[in-house]
């Protein structure tokens, strides 16, 4: 069971994702927004490996990201693993790797990062005095919108190497 | 029996799985302050420094580095004196020159160095150089030369964990410098804010907010930043102000703990 979830290459990238989401994007963040690298390198391997392989290591990359950038351990692991479940109700079993460069990876890694983004907010800064039209705005849109412009490297250099 | 378990797992295998995540998730976070959970944190976030401080070490740093760290100290030394004295001038004028304000105050400082800064939209959380080793304790405050930068929260021998004032779980009473009316302060992902304030102070752009005296977290008058808004002028009994934060929280390298506990049983909760 362990072998089948566990895939090496996977979590090299989600470790160098993370690094670089902790160090680099700080740097890059637009109005206190900062893409989520981690979740598209977990949205992408989602694809590749199947919604199962997506759910399991959402928990595992979410909690390790909860440990690492001292979130409510859990928070991570609940969001990443509702985002992608969501994100997987749009993929088929077969063909997903079309995916990788196509429009619709940009769409469904939208609505994974939007979602992520308002349920952490919702375990992490909920701010009561903000309407729900704020909280989907602020909180999750924007930083669903800067997250899926950054995939979109992903998709671009799909499409080139094939 | 177990046909029939095989057929509902094969059929409802992702929301099985997603359910246990979820319910999993939820038990963790219930239990986050447990002992055992912030061991855990401290262990994985002092690596995390650890390995950062390796990869800083690999780029020299020049030789004006132990010249800057004085002068980085001589500055929150001085920044905590302009702060205190500008309470004792304050008084000095309402008691119409009865108090004598010192001419020199020591605070008792340590430097110290960004080892990791973990920031994501919700919070910035950085790690210090700076353990149970150097006596830091848990509920020291953190300043850099212009203001306060958050509370020790977690000590291991080498390391301690600083909870920035970018955290939603850090909520200091703070005060207007000039009139002195108490508000809380509040990270709300976006921006600070400052809530409770009674209408009647007046507050206005660019007025100072530090810290109040009957604050748990911070009883030391400290600067905490400039009113850059009024959110609701007209509306509500009590105010409520955005600030500009004076303390560099994202970019700050060297910084400096105030080597003494607030109130002596301390203790910070998430």
């Amino acid at each position: 069971m362990i072998p089948k979830y566990f895939l090496f290459r996977a979590w090299l990238y989600f470790a160098a994702a993370l690094l670089i989401q902790v160090t680099l994007l700080p740097i890059i963040a637009l109005d206190g927004i900062i893409p989520s690298l981690w979740i598209i390198v977990l949205f992408a391997f989602t694809i590749s490996e199947g919604k199962m392989w997506g759910i399991i290591n959402a928990a595992f990359f979410g909690f390790v990201y909860d440990l690492v950038t001292s979130n409510l351990i859990g928070s991570s692991m609940f969001a990443a693993a509702t985002a992608i479940y969501i994100g997987g109700l749009f993929l088929n079993e077969q063909r997903n790797e079309q995916k990788l460069k196509s429009l619709s990876f940009l769409f469904i890694l939208l609505l994974v990062s939007t979602v992520y983004s308002i349920i952490i907010s919702l375990f992490t800064n909920l701010d009561i005095r903000s309407s729900l039209f704020t909280l989907l705005l602020n909180q999750g849109l924007y930083q669903g919108l800067y997250t899926t412009a950054i995939g979109s490297f992903v998709v671009i250099f799909n499409a080139r190497r094939n | 029996m177990p046909r029939f378990f095989r057929v509902v797992w094969e059929s409802y295998k992702e929301v099985i799985s997603l359910i246990l995540i979820l319910i999993i998730s939820l038990l963790l976070i219930s239990q986050n302050n447990n002992r055992g959970i912030k061991r855990f944190r401290l262990f994985a976030f002092s690596s995390i420094a650890g390995v950062s401080s390796m990869l800083n070490s690999i780029f020299p740093s020049g030789a004006t580095r132990a010249e800057n760290e004085q002068l980085r100290r001589r500055n929150a030394e001085l920044m905590m004196q302009v702060s205190i004295s500008r309470e004792y001038e304050a008084k000095n004028i309402q008691l119409q020159g009865l108090l004598q304000l010192r001419d020199t105050i020591s605070f008792p400082v340590a430097p110290a160095k960004v080892a990791f800064r973990s920031v994501t939209n919700s919070q910035t959380t950085i790690v210090l150089d700076k353990g149970t080793n150097d006596n830091v304790q848990e509920g020291y405050i953190v300043v850099d030369e212009r203001g306060l930068l958050g509370i020790v929260s977690e000590v291991s021998a080498s390391y301690s964990i600083v909870r920035s004032i970018k955290n939603t779980s850090v909520n200091p009473i703070v005060r207007e410098r000039k009139s002195g009316y108490q508000g809380i302060l509040h990270w709300t992902g976006e921006s600070f804010i400052v809530t409770n304030i009674p209408k009647t102070a007046d507050t206005r752009v660019n007025d100072t907010i530090i810290t109040a005296a009957t604050s748990s977290l911070v009883n030391f008058p400290l600067p905490i930043g400039k009113v850059s808004r009024v959110i609701n002028p007209e509306q509500g009994y009590m105010t409520t102000i955005e600030i500009i934060p004076f303390a560099n929280i994202e970019r700050a390298d060297y910084v400096f703990i105030l080597m003494q506990k607030p109130l002596p049983n301390f203790t910070i909760t998430r």
